[in-house]
């Protein structure tokens, strides 16, 4: 009848209630967030400003595909192929070694200098603000570890340089040599903004290899991509400790890689050039040769055919004829690039020389990309370096592949050439009226046209190539020249703060969600409400020190209060006995040390002066502990009145210091408990004790241990059972429940002990803590620990 | 400059006797020497009394505890100590009626006092001022008024502000003692804060929502008569004087 309500009732408030409570328990650890967010605070402001800032500059170039004029248009291969391989290529251009070696070297990057700053002491690059200019030449090709200089300026002259732990006075502008090393140079710049004497730099020369390494590293290429689609367009990106050096090694390389493009096609432009050259003189001789050859033909032969020959020419076979020499112009072609890439080893190829094959053309461009890069390699790069011989070798197996289908294609050409001249000689036999001495006249003059046509075509491409070579460009140009937002990328400000501030809330939060964890005691009233069936009679507070007496009536404490307040809950618990009936209380608990003796010593005696008469009886057998609160020990207790039947009850009666209150002891330890309990002198002495008393307490022992204190269960009107806050574990409350399940008692109610009623939940509500319990005419306010004690602390997380 | 100064504050500002005009009747005090926690002496009783008539009141209902175990004072001690209080103020020749009720205890004493009519109330409406524990919610409160009410006594609840464990999101628990027909009776010192910040909070939402009664100093020890000073200057109680809710001027005749 009473469940159905207080289920429906307890659901309805639960989650209300739990997410406060969830909250409070954090918020009372207030001090601890405090302290977390004041440390990561001051942590925060020195990462800041012990961190140096870096810097990042970006910069965008557009590859333009189509102003490769002097090359096959490539477009319909890419789209083959399915990505922008080209772009894909100058990315690879751009951060490529040849062109980082330049900027290196244009910029000085492998010089770094530092100074040392005023206050804080931190070491910062300088870089656009150096008071001299440092030249260095390397006399042994690229040094092996940095070299390391301190330098201090003494005046306008002269500077002092320490290195290996030496220090020598030299005059600027002298250039100074370290043995098979290095020699090197400072310049004082002139009208310097501010005097420089005095000021200490340090300058390291870092290998130009490690510092490539690590520039090629650092410089970020990306394709841009725009709304998903990949455009022909590259980002350059770096980070530096200094905008300026970031702006000018982004502006170098695309410099440098300007250059670079420039460079190569001035190369193969040239190279074809000559070759073209070389093949017009060659074909020139022939093409006279056979001029002549006509010319003698025809003068000894007295043959005029112009006329036969337009006939001829405007006939059926007219169109092979013309395929014929175009097919032979092919062959020519194949085999004047055959013999190039015989005769030539590991050297550009000409380009754009006629070959219809497209496949091969591309090649040709790789290869002759290939060829260069290895050219530039041959300046920096020894031999064995894998990076190279992994190059050579692609060389020569793109050479052989290049060979192999100019191969292909000339045995193709070949037999095109023959089956055309089969075709055009069955048309000639068709034609065998014409004479003998025309038909061969005709031979030398094709010979002659297939000559000719080359020689007009190579002349052609000669031209071309002499134009496309004046007005060589880059096929890229500059988007975006390098840019810097002037505003660091790490660290950033805000970013830092916030990561912080954020682990100064985590960690105190992970701090108290670890100790709730490992938290499974039972720490105030609701929460023993919630987590027990068991109506709760009432609780007593904590003390700041454990008391160990009977409590003084008008001690002005809380503790006493809450006494008072046990009596009147009991008094109104047990109002349906009669007042002229004598009731019994036992105090029980799970585990010793619970409390039981104090509380039931100090309810006794707060029932004794509300004027009842009140014995206590001591029936904790094993750890008998009223000695503490009563000093006067009588020597027989109650196994003695058990044992001897001649004793009175008045000879076990104690008198204590409190008036109405008298204390049996327990009395010598008994072996055998459960005699003494089932014995019929027990009933007898508590049949005299309810007529002489109004309460009859028994301490008796802890339920979980002994049990002795189930078989005194028939005399008792009201179990109270101790639970101790801050002690009693939350699971081993399933003993009071079996208990109370069980139904042994007539009444059966939990008592909190040591309540810390700070940490109570009341008063959390919208109404802030409970500010302080002291009397009842006094509003003076209970010591409170300040934040910087120690005890605070241990008052927080006891 | 400071006298213009001050002409301008005073100006908008209501004199205490003004105020104490709407009070006249204090109904809650520990002012019998010696039998409770309040004063000790009758001198200490006739230094705060003298600051009462002062300030303009006409009548002290002085309250001392009833809590068995504690004070175990009963009708005849009090009207007895309040005799020598008479008498001290007859000869003294102070211009203030003074009569003596109790602050009792809600336990079952109290409930034994109530069915033998052993009860000290005060006015016409026979009102007993009664108090719980501040430290802890007695079990059966509900009960021990519904006893009451069954009574020709009415029940005035002391200080209802002071009770942390009815600081609920809504005062829900206070709202529904006063259903049950208990009046309530504000510490002026309250509104103050001298009790905490929570004390405070409450007092000034009981004042807003039109909850109180009474307003009583439960004045124990003469270094409490500055308070009563102070506390006449706050807002939220010139709102509640003025306001013409209490009942305190009823108890005068």
């Amino acid at each position: 009848m009473e469940k159905e309500p207080l289920f429906s009732n307890e659901k309805f408030s639960d989650e209300d209630i739990n997410v406060r409570l969830i909250l409070d328990q954090y918020l009372r650890y207030w001090p601890l967030y405090l302290v977390f967010i004041i440390i990561f605070s001051v942590g925060a402001y020195l990462y800041l400003k012990y961190s140096i800032p870096v810097y990042q500059a970006t910069s965008s170039i557009l590859i333009e595909k189509e102003n490769q004029s002097l090359m096959v248009d490539f477009s319909s291969i890419e789209d083959l192929f399915g990505g922008n391989k080209v772009v894909e290529d100058q990315m690879l251009v751009v951060k490529s070694l040849p062109v980082l070696m330049k900027v290196v070297d244009n910029l000085l990057l492998d010089v770094k200098v530092t100074r040392k700053t005023k206050y804080t002491q931190k070491t910062v690059g300088v870089y656009d603000n150096r008071p001299f200019i440092i030249e260095r030449k390397y006399l042994n090709g690229d040094i092996k570890d940095p070299l390391v200089f301190k330098i201090e300026i003494i005046d306008l002259e002269n500077y002092e340089l320490t290195y290996n732990d030496k220090s020598y006075k030299y005059p600027f502008g002298k250039s100074l040599q370290i043995p098979e090393l290095v020699t090197f140079k400072l310049i004082l710049k002139k009208d310097l903004p501010q005097a420089v004497e005095g000021e200490e730099y340090t300058i390291t020369l870092n290998p130009i290899t490690a510092t490539l390494m690590y520039l090629q590293e650092s410089l970020i290429v990306e394709q841009a991509i725009k709304s998903s689609k990949v455009s022909n367009a590259i980002n350059l990106s770096i980070k530096s400790y200094n905008e300026n050096k970031a702006k000018d090694i982004l502006n170098n390389v695309v410099q440098e890689y300007f250059n670079n493009d420039i460079l190569s096609k001035k190369i193969i432009s040239e190279k074809t050039y000559a070759f073209i050259q070389d093949r017009l003189g060659f074909i020139s001789t022939e093409l006279s040769g056979v001029e002549s050859d006509l010319e003698k033909y025809k003068t000894t032969n007295k043959v005029y055919s112009i006329v036969d020959e337009s006939r001829l020419f405007a006939d059926n076979s007219m169109s092979t004829k013309q395929s014929l020499t175009d097919a032979e112009l092919q062959l020519s072609i194949v085999n004047l690039m055959l013999g190039e890439l015989n005769t030539n080893k590991n050297e550009i190829l000409p380009v754009n020389i006629g070959l219809a094959d497209v496949n091969i053309a591309v090649n040709i461009k790789a290869y002759n990309d290939l060829v260069l890069q290895d050219m530039q390699y041959k300046s920096s790069v020894s031999e064995l370096n894998p990076e190279r011989i992994a190059l050579s070798k692609s060389i020569s197996s793109l050479r052989e592949n290049i060979k192999a289908s100019l191969n292909n294609l000339r045995v193709n050409n070949q037999m095109l050439v023959n089956n055309l001249r089969k075709q055009d000689k069955i048309l000639e036999g068709e034609l065998s009226l014409i004479p003998n001495k025309e038909r061969v006249l005709r031979d030398i003059s094709r010979q002659q046209q297939t000559k000719e046509a080359l020689f007009l075509f190579l002349m052609q491409k000669r031209e071309e190539v002499a134009i496309s070579t004046i007005s060589i460009k880059p096929d890229a140009k500059i988007v975006s020249p390098a840019f810097s937002s002037g505003i660091p990328v790490s660290p950033q400000k805000g970013k830092i703060i916030l990561i912080f501030l954020v682990l100064g809330l985590i960690i105190p939060t992970i701090i108290i969600y670890v100790l709730s964890l490992l938290d499974s005691k039972i720490h105030n009233l609701s929460e023993l409400e919630r987590l027990s069936p068991i109506p709760v009679l009432s609780s007593i507070v904590k003390t700041r020190k454990p008391e160990t007496k009977i409590l003084e009536k008008d001690d002005r404490r809380g503790i006493v209060e809450s006494f008072r307040v046990l009596v009147t809950n009991l008094a109104f618990s047990l109002s349906h006995i009669s007042d002229s009936k004598s009731k019994t209380i036992m105090l029980t608990s799970t585990i010793a040390g619970e409390g039981k003796t104090f509380i039931s010593s100090n309810l006794a005696a707060f029932l004794a002066y509300s004027n009842y008469k009140v014995v206590l009886l001591g029936m904790d057998f094993r750890a008998p502990k009223l000695n503490i609160y009563f000093k006067n020990v009588k020597n027989k207790g109650i196994t003695h009145f058990i044992k001897d039947e001649n004793l009175e009850i008045e000879d076990i009666l104690n008198p204590s210091k409190v008036e109405g209150l008298d204390v049996i002891y327990p009395g010598l330890i008994a072996p055998v408990f459960l005699d003494i309990t089932k014995s019929d002198r027990l009933r007898s002495m508590m049949d005299q004790l309810k007529v002489r008393y109004d309460y009859i307490i028994i301490d008796s022992a802890p339920v979980g241990l002994v049990s002795e204190t189930l078989s005194l269960v028939p005399f008792v009107d009201m179990c109270l059972y101790i639970v101790r806050a801050d002690h009693l574990d939350k699971r081993a409350l399933k003993i009071s429940e079996k208990l109370y399940n069980e139904g042994r008692f007539a009444d059966f109610r939990l008592v909190l002990n040591a309540e810390d009623i700070r940490k109570s939940e009341y008063g959390y509500g919208n109404y802030g803590k409970y500010g302080g319990y002291g009397a009842y005419g006094d509003f003076e306010q209970e010591e409170k620990y300040k934040i910087w004690q120690y005890k605070y602390w241990k008052d927080l997380f006891s | 400059m400071f006298d213009s100064l001050k002409s301008i504050f005073s100006k908008s500002e209501i004199s205490d006797s003004v105020l104490v005009e709407n009070i006249k009747v204090d109904m809650h005090s520990h002012l019998l020497p010696g039998i409770d926690d309040g004063v000790k002496s009758i001198e200490e009783s006739i230094e705060i009394i003298r600051h009462f008539i002062g300030l303009g009141y006409k009548k002290i209902i002085t309250t001392p505890h009833i809590m068995k175990g504690t004070y175990d004072n009963t009708s005849e001690i009090i009207k007895n100590k309040l005799q020598i209080v008479r008498q001290e103020i007859q000869s003294q020749n102070l211009d203030i009626e003074i009569e003596a009720s109790a602050e009792y205890y809600l336990d079952t004493h109290f409930l034994d006092l109530l069915f033998n009519g052993d009860i000290l109330s005060f006015g016409k409406e026979n009102y007993v001022l009664v108090e719980f524990s501040y430290l802890q919610k007695q079990n059966d409160y509900q009960n021990i008024f519904m006893n009451i009410s069954q009574t020709d006594y009415q029940p005035i609840l002391a200080h209802p502000e002071r009770y942390a464990y009815f600081y609920d999101k809504n005062l829900s628990q206070l709202k529904q003692i006063k259903e049950q027909g208990v009046l309530f009776q504000l510490n002026l010192f309250s509104i103050l804060g001298v009790y905490g910040k929570g004390a405070k909070m409450v007092a000034e939402h009981l004042v807003k929502e039109n909850m109180i009664d009474f307003v009583g100093t439960d004045i124990h020890k003469p270094k409490h008569i500055a308070y009563l000073d102070d506390c006449l200057k706050d807002k939220y109680l010139q709102k509640l004087l003025q306001s013409g809710n209490l009942k305190n001027k009823s108890l005068l005749s």
